[in-house]
């Protein structure tokens, strides 16, 4: 509630302000970054700690005598390597075809002018909202009669567009003037070579956006290649970590090592292009 | 110059591999769930017959949809509420000019990064008997033992996981919204008596924020509908059922009793369910926004 108003506040210097405002909000900051990172810190501990440890819960805050060999011995046990290969194959593969189907498409909504323009950008749009579990069931089915199940044809083509890179591509070529299709034309170039050669290349903050948010997702991603793999050795590192939880339910340390190995690709990926992802998450969050 | 009819042409190239891939991967599996659920099929046969209605009436006489159901909207309102309030929290601290706010953004976006899998595995040990969980509710005299397999925690245990890795991704969201709103607002509201921040955040950035609100609202309700992974490694559904979704129950049909014509029903009804909320919100915050200006 605002009470009889005190008379306007001289302006304050920054440099007066800000330790006041910080000790106010420190506490919540302490208890946020506790929160969210202490479980970081704990799976690294408990990754490194031993058997006893992990079955008596004697862990100690801080790991004195950590075993490294944890995480040999968690490598060594499965095949995670051919998983990572695996995952690798896929991750790679359905980025590359994102880009292309979406950055051809979204030339095609953003620069061409055709009937139903308007139509066929909603249509793929709104296939935003379907949750994959709910056509799952078809694409499986679909995926058998071909005799696809534990191919990488399973793991790849049904994922080979996203209306998310097809949206981001037309965003950004909208922002591109005309003139630079004007000039390329006049020069003869026809509309392929325009795309590939003018606007592609101009598209690049998009295409980093696009491929580190796919890649990420694809290298995390469980319930495709849950559904379309059957044996170990076209598992992808999720379904691998899973089976090594069934088979090691409660080596929690070498679980723990998998663990942290698994998302390292993920945290050097993010610490590569920041920017772009979280500049990709949050546009599409503005402009809805 | 091309002509405009060459023109079309080339529309039409550019977009048909973009078009076909949607058409057969969701347009068309769309068509089949609902053409499945009106029929009944064990996953085998090699006929399909029709069964009008009745696999849907299988399906809610089933002695756990009631469970299934409730789960489902205790998992969402339960996930969406709170990650978003938090990532909202979130947002505005780290929006101000503190020292470690990037730290601040850092640590609460990590979470989210990391798998399904992998966060739920690390849950799993956190929340087992002697794990972190039990020792630190042990201070406070409640010894709950491994939560997972516990009927009456299981499910918000999954819950607080889940907000846990959700929050940093709407604290982004947030971020970008609260970027767009310009200083001087602020200080045009300081100038009209609005000092203290409640005030300042109820009438000036809540309302300001609504756009952000309606997206936040609408991804997180869409994620929240999807979740499996987490369920799938930190509890199996179980135990006795209590954290059951609408998803996990889809693939526990199709997959485990060969109900493939309840599982297309079960997944139809979800697509209704996902549709209605996300058309609701859309005509809710136009109304609202008309209602604003």
């Amino acid at each position: 509630m605002v009470e009889a108003t005190p008379a306007p506040k001289a302006p304050v210097s920054p440099k007066r302000r800000r330790p006041a405002e910080f000790w106010r909000y420190v506490p919540y900051m302490v208890i946020a970054i506790v929160v969210f990172g202490f479980p970081f810190y704990w799976i690294i501990v408990g990754s490194l700690s031993s058997n006893t440890a992990i079955a008596t819960g004697s862990i100690p805050l801080f790991p004195l005598h950590p075993r490294w060999a944890n995480y040999r011995d968690a490598w060594a046990y499965t095949n995670f390597a051919r998983q990572v290969l695996n995952t690798l194959i896929m991750a790679v593969a359905v980025t590359a075809s994102q880009v292309i189907t979406s950055s051809m498409a979204g030339f095609a909504l953003a620069r061409m002018r055709f009937p139903g323009r308007q139509a066929l950008f909603i249509g793929f749009v709104a296939t935003l909202i379907i949750p994959f579990q709910v056509i799952a069931l078809p694409i499986f089915v679909l995926m058998a009669n071909l005799h696809w199940i534990n191919t990488f044809g399973a793991l790849i083509v049904p994922t080979a567009v996203n209306a998310f890179g097809i949206f981001l591509y037309r965003q950004f070529f909208l922002t591109i003037p005309e003139s630079f299709e004007e000039a390329a034309m006049l020069d003869g170039a026809n509309p392929w070579q325009v795309l590939w050669r003018v606007y592609w290349p101009l598209a690049k903050p998009a295409t980093v956006t696009l491929s580190l948010l796919t890649f990420i997702a694809e290298w995390n991603s469980f319930y495709l290649p849950f559904l379309f793999t059957e044996t170990k050795s076209m598992y992808t590192v999720q379904l691998g970590l899973v089976a090594f939880q069934g088979e090691f339910a409660t080596v929690y340390n070498l679980l723990m090592a998998a663990t942290v190995f698994i998302s390292i690709p993920v945290f050097v990926l993010y610490l590569m292009g920041q920017r772009a992802i979280i500049e990709g998450i949050a546009t599409t969050g503005t402009k809805g | 110059m091309v002509g405009q009819r060459r023109l079309r042409w080339w529309a039409a190239l550019f977009l048909a591999p973009a078009v076909v891939l949607t058409a057969v991967f969701f347009y068309y599996p769309m068509a089949y769930i609902l053409w499945l659920s009106m029929h009944h099929w064990n996953g085998l046969s090699p006929v399909k017959p029709f069964t009008g209605l009745a696999e849907f009436r299988h399906l809610f006489k089933q002695p756990i949809f009631g469970l299934v159901i409730r789960n489902t909207a205790i998992f969402v309102v339960g996930t969406v509420v709170p990650s978003i309030a938090i990532g909202l929290a979130l947002a505005l601290l780290a929006n101000r000019r503190l020292p470690f706010r990037s730290f601040l953004r850092g640590v609460s976006f990590a979470p989210y990064l990391v798998s399904f899998v992998s966060a739920g595995l690390a849950w799993v040990w956190m929340g087992s008997s002697g794990g972190l969980f039990d020792h630190l509710m042990g201070f406070l005299g409640f010894h709950p033992g491994n939560l997972v397999d516990n009927p009456s925690y299981a499910l918000l245990y999954v819950i607080a996981m889940y907000t846990w890795k959700m929050a940093g991704y709407n604290m982004v969201l947030y971020l970008a919204g609260l970027q767009t709103i310009p200083r001087e607002i602020y200080e045009a509201g300081a100038i009209d008596g609005l000092q203290d921040g409640w005030t300042q955040f109820r009438t000036i950035t809540w309302p300001l924020l609504a756009e952000s609100t309606f997206f936040v609202v609408i991804i997180n309700l869409i994620f929240s509908f999807r979740a499996f992974s987490a369920i799938y490694v930190m509890t199996n559904g179980g135990p006795v059922n209590s954290t059951t979704t609408l998803v996990y129950y889809i693939w526990n049909l199709a997959f485990v009793q060969n109900s493939w014509g309840q599982a297309a029903a079960a997944s139809a009804l979800l697509l209704i369910v996902v549709l209605a909320l996300t058309v609701g919100m859309v005509r809710y915050f136009t109304k609202e926004s008309f209602r604003a200006s």
